[in-house]
């Protein structure tokens, strides 16, 4: 205990680690003030746009008469457009009469209907929000239809729900829902490289303090364990980092609720699958959980390199296994299953939980509790690594 | 008790130490006296097991040895090294380090306040370390090891970087703590004062014990020189030979000339006497000192 904390406030005086924590800092408060305010949700709740399509389409269908010969276009849009209407109208209903479990009742139809009609359309004349189509996405429509019943099972959810619904909880901006927003982009990534940064010298540091450290009356294996526990307590701390921005957005957009939806898409042949909804609170349970194994495999991999070669430099080449996975998951691409096996398919913790890797990537391999197993006995392999090279080798820095 | 059983340490070719066997026993300060790159580093790193010697063992309490890393870690919490001064944490305050100190050898430490205190460090213990001076450093890694009070201390050229007063200081303070038991090893190539508190001196070379000397006990029989040192050694040299013919001599390189009293007779003596003193050179009569033997063994 009492070497944890000499190795804490080693940590915790070490500059390069200072700036780290200065730098995430930095940069979660610009993303608080500056890029979190200016989202836009292309499922965004947008009166005008409803309204729009709603007067476009009742002057479509109070003017068109449909006979015989009239083009089949006209036939199917006077075929679909009036459920879609009448649902476009309850939303505008709901939204004027601010009745939001209302709104979110409407919508989660309108989401259905909508997907149903334009998955099935014969004539492709059909189109998910446009949004989806910009930048030559070439996965536009498979992301329109997962968004679409993504937003229909969420709607779902807010219209029984027993908290107080607002727009920024249906266009998912309050403070939990931005974090969970993060954590399925491209925090998972930050997070990960920030502990390699922090813990990369946690073993070399003490090479140029050789005399003190290396007589300290404990087994060499407890003093990498010990280490290695405290570059998880400096890696935690990281996260507690983003505090003051989570607090700062939700201030500002409201914090939302662990009850909130996080809808899980469960994979199933052709990707027919269903969409279910775990709570926010569970959805964070098991990335807190995920992240911890990350952390854990990156700390001792660091502690391996370190005693193996002792050169903090090595060190930094781990950072490669986060980028591992772009070499061989690539939206349809036929996958080997063995694939799932590796940790560095695990890398993006919140795709994994909410299984839109299953989707994207067309498999149903790739689930939370395999990630589990997968980094879980990698990381016990990693340090009984550690165990038998210290037992073969002479362990002094 | 530490017991050293044929230690054989060998780098390629090179022998280091060549079948060291030495008992080393409770209340002793022992004084390793040798040049730098001599192999008293070496030594003092087998009895840490920083380096693993080629033969041998080391053997404490008559049952300990290094076996497995868990009787090292026991070892560890008998033995400590006083810590090199560039080994310093420069970000953190001395204290810092002696809290580690004390917190690491928790069973064996004491109050690092009292040694503050005895070292008289009080004054700049709570500064970081970059700010300390070569002296200051030199105290506080020997305030880091008394914190520690293990009952088997290494210290490695322990005197450097200290002013007088300081060398006076840590020579009573180590006298103490042998009086409490413990066997204090000290590497040196400093020779001042080591006399006046190692109660053994053994001398290294070529990997062993050349010469050892146990200053608790009387030497019987042991010759006396006459000693002198002048800016003109030859030319005394040479006039004392003018009158004494056979004088045999040898001028050490600590600049110091000795000759063998057995081969004067009275008469000759006392001619050696008063051309020393009419040259107004001071001369001495005794055995040969540490500094004499030094110059003998490495120098010759």
């Amino acid at each position: 205990m009492n070497y944890i904390k000499w190795e804490l406030k080693g940590f915790f005086s070490n500059h390069k680690n200072l700036i780290i924590f200065a730098l995430l800092l930095i940069a979660s408060l610009y993303y608080a003030l500056y890029i979190a305010p200016a989202y836009q949700p292309i499922e965004s709740v947008n009166k005008e746009e409803v309204e729009a399509r709603y007067e476009d389409r009742k002057e479509f269908l109070d003017n068109v008469e449909v006979r015989n010969g009239s083009h089949p276009l006209t036939i199917f849009a006077a075929l679909v457009y009036p459920k879609w209407n009448e649902l476009d109208g309850e939303r505008l209903t709901a939204l004027a009469n601010g009745d939001l479990y209302s709104y979110a009742q409407a919508t989660h139809e309108w989401y259905l209907y909508a997907d149903e009609n334009i998955k099935t359309d014969p004539y492709d004349v059909l189109r998910y929000n446009p949004r989806y189509y910009t930048y030559g996405n070439k996965h536009a429509k498979e992301d329109g239809h997962y968004n679409y019943l993504y937003s229909a099972e969420r709607y779902s959810q807010y219209a029984s729900a027993n908290y107080e619904l607002n727009l920024n909880i249906f266009e998912e901006r309050t403070a939990l829902q931005t974090l969970k927003r993060l954590l399925e982009s491209g925090l998972p990534y930050i997070l990960l490289l920030t502990c390699l940064l922090l813990s990369n010298d946690i073993v070399m540091k003490d090479r140029k303090h050789p005399s003190i450290v290396n007589g300290f009356p404990m087994t060499p294996f407890k003093r990498m364990m010990l280490k290695g526990l405290v570059a998880l307590i400096g890696c935690l701390t990281s996260i507690a980092i983003l505090l003051p921005a989570f607090l700062i957005i939700g201030f500002r957009d409201g914090f939302g609720t662990l009850d909130l939806p996080a809808v899980v898409y469960n994979f199933a042949f052709l990707n027919n699958g269903t969409y279910e909804s775990i709570s926010m609170g569970m959805f964070l349970s098991k990335y807190v959980v995920m992240l911890l194994l990350w952390f854990v495999l990156i700390i001792s991999l660091v502690l391996l390199i370190s005693i193996l070669l002792k050169n903090e430099y090595f060190n930094l080449t781990i950072g490669i296994i986060c980028f591992i996975e772009i070499t061989y998951y690539q939206r349809r691409k036929i996958l080997d299953d063995w694939l799932s096996y590796l940790p560095t398919s695990y890398v993006q913790i919140g795709d994994v939980i909410s299984g839109y890797r299953n989707y994207a990537l067309f498999t149903d391999s790739i689930t939370t509790e395999k990630g589990f197993m997968v980094l879980f006995s990698t990381s016990i392999l990693i340090i009984l690594l550690i165990w038998l090279v210290i037992k073969k080798k002479k362990m002094t820095i | 008790m530490i017991q050293l059983n044929n230690i054989v340490v060998q780098f390629g070719e090179k022998k280091v130490l060549n079948g060291i066997t030495k008992t080393l026993n409770p209340g002793e300060i022992i004084g390793l006296v040798a040049p730098n790159g001599t192999g008293k580093s070496t030594l003092l790193n087998v009895l840490m097991n920083y380096v693993i010697p080629n033969q041998g063992e080391v053997v404490f309490d008559n049952k300990f040895r290094y076996t497995n890393k868990k009787n090292e870690a026991h070892i560890r919490s008998l033995i400590s090294m006083m810590p090199d001064q560039s080994d310093l944490y420069n970000h953190l305050t001395g204290m810092d380090h002696l809290h580690i100190y004390r917190q690491m050898w928790s069973q064996t430490s004491i109050d690092p306040n009292e040694v503050i205190e005895r070292l008289n460090i009080s004054h700049y213990v709570k500064n970081k370390t970059y700010q300390y001076s070569l002296g200051m450093r030199q105290r506080l890694c020997l305030a880091m090891q008394i914190v520690a009070n293990t009952p088997y201390m290494l210290m490695d050229e322990v005197m450097n970087g200290l002013d007088p007063d300081n060398v006076e200081l840590i020579s009573k303070l180590l006298e103490e703590k042998k009086k409490e038991g413990k066997i204090i090893i000290i590497a040196s190539h400093l020779l001042e004062n080591l006399e006046k508190y190692a109660d053994k001196i053994f001398l290294l070379k070529d990997g062993d014990f050349i010469y050892s000397r146990d200053y608790r006990e009387t030497v019987l029989q042991e010759e006396s020189y006459l000693k002198f040192s002048s800016r003109n050694n030859s030319k005394l040299v040479k006039e004392l030979k003018g009158f004494i013919p056979e004088l045999k001599y040898e001028e050490l390189s600590n600049e110091r000339v000795i000759m063998n009293m057995d081969q004067f007779s009275m008469d000759q003596f006392l001619k050696v006497q008063n051309h020393l003193n009419n040259s107004q050179v001071n001369l001495q009569i005794g055995v040969l000192d540490l500094l004499d033997r030094y110059s003998i063994y490495y120098n010759s």
